[in-house]
């Protein structure tokens, strides 16, 4: 006897393929960014140089939009629907991580700086919880 | 969807069921991305052993990776092949890598879907509306 659950079963997986994603992720990369903002925000309050301080503030910028950029790439790349279901914050953590990177961005408040790792902290645990470290990174991170 | 189109669904199915072999109609399911939007990762398709005209959903084997089975578009047919893309071209590895195959490495045409069960339906996509990818260009000689 034929079962309608038999004829429905696919014999077999076809490939949609594509080469290209290297399934490399790690939150990492945004603190990277964020520790540059922090570190130059305080150079730039030690400093009296105005063409420094202009270096600093431009800099500081473009580095404070590549958080921005690793965290939507986290987001809309590595983190799936079944992390949604184990983390129902995810999109709001996101939010107002991005957010606090924008903030870096206009600012140069060293505290908001610091808040800005904190958020990127807790995206790392996200991560780290949902096997980022194994899943994602070449034999994990360095030590 | 239309009580016709699930009609012919459950027609295919029965043939299906009838033709048990799984010779000239088979069921398969979708891996990857680079058929979105018509296809998703998941979708369950019905294919019939036929050759790939223009503008058709088609398995075919990886002439790099013969033990994989891509799904992919027909966008053109000429004297040096079949030319295969995949409809989400940013996501897609298809004869813009490996160029295009012979016409007898194209021997499943995707005809519906009928899983998830909230799209059921035909293969369409831009079926029926002009192509205006060409076919690859290949190096005199």
């Amino acid at each position: 006897m034929i079962s309608l659950r038999s004829i429905l079963r696919p014999s077999r997986i076809v490939d949609a393929h594509c080469d290209i994603p290297c399934g490399i992720y790690d939150p990492e990369q945004a603190r990277i960014e964020a520790e540059s903002c922090l570190r130059i925000i305080e150079k730039h309050a030690a400093s009296d140089d105005d063409h420094f301080r202009a270096r600093c503030i431009a800099i500081k910028e473009e580095r404070a939009e590549l958080v921005k950029h690793h965290l939507d790439v986290l987001w809309h790349d590595y983190f799936k629907p079944e992390h949604l279901e184990k983390y129902p914050d995810l999109h709001d953590t996101f939010w107002k991580a991005t957010k606090q990177a924008s903030k870096v961005k206009q600012s140069l408040d060293a505290g908001a700086a610091k808040e800005l790792l904190f958020m990127i902290d807790t995206v790392d645990e996200m991560w780290k919880a949902t096997g980022g470290l194994e899943k994602t990174r070449v034999n994990g991170r360095p030590s | 969807m239309s009580t016709g189109r699930s009609a012919l669904l459950l027609l295919v199915l029965v043939i299906l069921a009838v033709c048990g072999a799984r010779r000239w109609i088979d069921v398969v399911e979708v891996r990857g991305q680079s058929m979105v939007p018509t296809l998703q990762p998941g979708d369950r398709l019905i294919v019939v052993r036929a050759p790939g005209r223009v503008a058709d959903v088609v398995l075919a084997f990886d002439p790099r990776d013969p033990a994989r089975e891509l799904i992919k578009r027909v966008t053109a047919v000429d004297d040096w092949g079949v030319t295969l893309r995949g409809d989400n071209p940013s996501a897609s590895t298809d004869a813009r890598v490996f160029g295009e195959l012979p016409p007898s490495s194209v021997h499943w045409r995707a005809v519906a879907r009928y899983w998830p069960p909230g799209r059921i339906g035909p293969i369409v996509g831009n079926w029926g509306v002009p192509l205006t990818r060409q076919p690859v260009e290949r190096s005199a000689g």
